[in-house]
């Protein structure tokens, strides 16, 4: 069995380089396969990124009356960090918001020039809700419609914004929607690329086949050599397509933040390595064994 | 050893390629199969070994039914019912030891145990300077002896050859079968499919006669049937 086994292996290693017109079409197939899945990931990895700045710049502050004591306000605060989906609640106190207003008023003279002349503080203390996503915030609003706080409650730009968040959901789903079809295009498309090699390659092989047939070899031994060959071929495509891509990220590593501050693949790809490359080389060594199985079917009949 | 019972072959297309044919091949039998193009040989030559499985019929090797067996279990029957084309049927890019060692590393030996019997094979042929020479490069004659040295390696009981002199000049013809009746004398079964007239007159053995798919004539030195 040893012998059969190291044998197997060897057949397929000098196929490789026997055949050599044929690896270097398997060779370049999977290369652009590699490309197509990793263009796939990267693509998710974008429209997820870009989901998360839009909902990260929506504004959900929850504003309240004068006469609304600050442990009143706090109370809401905890209650609102306890709430499913939310990340934080920040208090704002009135005096703080005067002091940014300020700062963002300084650019425009006129207002500058009405806020020093005015001798109070029209701002009110208010709360700055962040959730996991914009889908939490019209809960958080109807909770605080029916909740006792409503008393409380001047204002909450959620219903100013509603639209907006309304439309940033709807996007995201659809989003979200065109990744998973995008996704499996491109399986689809890698397959049939693949298969289409594939088909060459072992039509290429049926002489051989057909011999190892006569001479009365079994299944696995004809076949073998193949998923040995075929094991070489996505290997070394994967490594070199890999090293390519790893190459072009390292190059245009400043480029990609200025399209969305948040999106940097290289630090995507380093925090989930290991996850990405199982699933990149296990679905392209599959595509390839599932197809070259197919191929040799009809030759194996016999 | 080797029977086939009522055999018929009908191709998709409605050729009948072989009526109703039966007859047995005992142990150390030196058949010859004879027919014009078309007559049916090669259909039944592929039937004993089923790389072709037939319409009607049964097929028998030492009284086991080719038609049940596993795929497993037919690599095995194959291996000791060897077969030689006319067209070589070698691995033409691999050497002429790697041709002759692929029924030994089907069995999973050791390098060691293949190297032996290779050379021992090749000793008996008389090839053993064409051992690294590519399967490709050889002439017709030497093709056809490391055909036959791939087929004596895994010891077969039976071989059946399907016009193996076709692509051979006379005198390459002639080694070729006088090294047949060599392997013959040493108790190996063989069926040749021939229509070269002089093979058939100098053999003076059994000799089965198809004409369009039906045996017509079961022929023994000495004894003489008209099926």
């Amino acid at each position: 069995m040893l012998n059969k086994i190291k044998k197997i292996i060897k057949s397929g290693y000098n196929l490789f380089w026997q055949e050599k017109i044929i690896s270097l079409i398997n060779l370049g197939t999977t290369i652009l396969v590699t490309f197509f899945i990793w263009f796939g990931f990267l693509s998710f990895y974008f429209f997820h990124q870009m989901i998360n700045y839009l909902q990260q710049r929506l504004d959900f502050s929850i504003y309240f009356k004068t006469n609304v004591t600050r442990d009143e306000i706090l109370k809401v605060q905890k209650i609102l960090e306890q709430f499913p989906g939310v990340i934080k609640v920040d208090f704002v106190p009135q005096e703080v918001a005067f002091k940014k207003f300020q700062e963002e008023a300084k650019s425009n003279p006129v207002i500058a020039k009405a806020l020093k002349e005015l001798q109070t503080n029209p701002l009110v203390d208010y709360l700055i809700v962040k959730a996991e996503n914009s889908e939490v915030y019209p809960k958080i609003a109807d909770f605080l419609e029916k909740s006792p706080h409503k008393a409380y409650l001047d204002y909450i730009t959620y219903f100013e914004n509603q639209r907006v968040i309304k439309k940033i959901i709807s996007i995201s789903n659809q989003l979200r929607l065109l990744i998973s079809v995008l996704i499996i295009v491109i399986l689809a498309f890698s397959s049939l690329i693949i298969f289409n090699t594939s088909l060459v390659s072992i039509y290429s092989q049926k002489e051989e086949i057909e011999v190892l047939k006569i001479i009365g070899a079994d299944n696995w031994f004809i076949r073998g050599p193949f998923f040995v060959y075929i094991f070489i071929f996505s290997f070394l495509g994967y490594i070199i397509s890999l090293g390519i891509l790893i190459l072009f990220l390292m190059k245009t590593e400043n480029f990609w933040p200025t399209i969305i501050s948040n999106f940097q693949p290289s630090i995507f790809i380093s925090e989930n390595f290991l996850i990405l490359n199982l699933i990149a080389f296990g679905l392209i060594l599959t595509i390839n064994l599932v197809s070259a199985f197919m191929s040799m079917e009809k030759y194996l009949k016999k | 050893m080797l029977a086939l019972k009522n055999i018929t072959k009908i191709y998709s297309s409605n050729i009948i390629a072989l009526d109703n044919v039966s007859f047995e091949v005992n142990s150390g039998e030196f058949v010859l199969l004879i027919g014009k193009s078309g007559a049916g040989k090669s259909t039944l030559l592929k039937i004993l070994r089923r790389e072709e499985d037939p319409t009607k019929g049964q097929v028998y090797f030492k009284n086991k039914n080719l038609l049940e067996l596993s795929r497993k279990r037919l690599g095995e029957i194959r291996r000791k019912t060897s077969a030689i084309h006319q067209d070589f049927k070698l691995l033409n890019k691999k050497t002429v030891f790697e041709n002759i060692a692929v029924p030994l590393e089907i069995l999973g030996k050791s390098p060691k145990e293949i190297k032996n019997e290779v050379y021992k094979v090749v000793e008996k042929l008389k090839i053993k300077s064409k051992l690294d020479q590519i399967a490709g490069t050889l002439s017709g004659g030497e093709k056809q002896k490391v055909c036959l040295a791939r087929c004596l390696i895994s010891k077969p009981e039976v071989i059946l050859a399907d016009e193996p002199t076709g692509n051979l000049d006379p005198l390459a013809s002639y080694e070729f079968i006088e090294i047949l009746k060599e392997i013959n004398k040493d108790g190996v079964s063989i069926i040749l499919a021939t229509h070269n007239r002089e093979i058939v007159e100098s053999l003076k053995t059994r000799v089965l006669t198809l004409n369009d798919g039906r045996l017509i004539r079961d022929e023994n030195p000495g004894k003489y049937t008209l099926v």
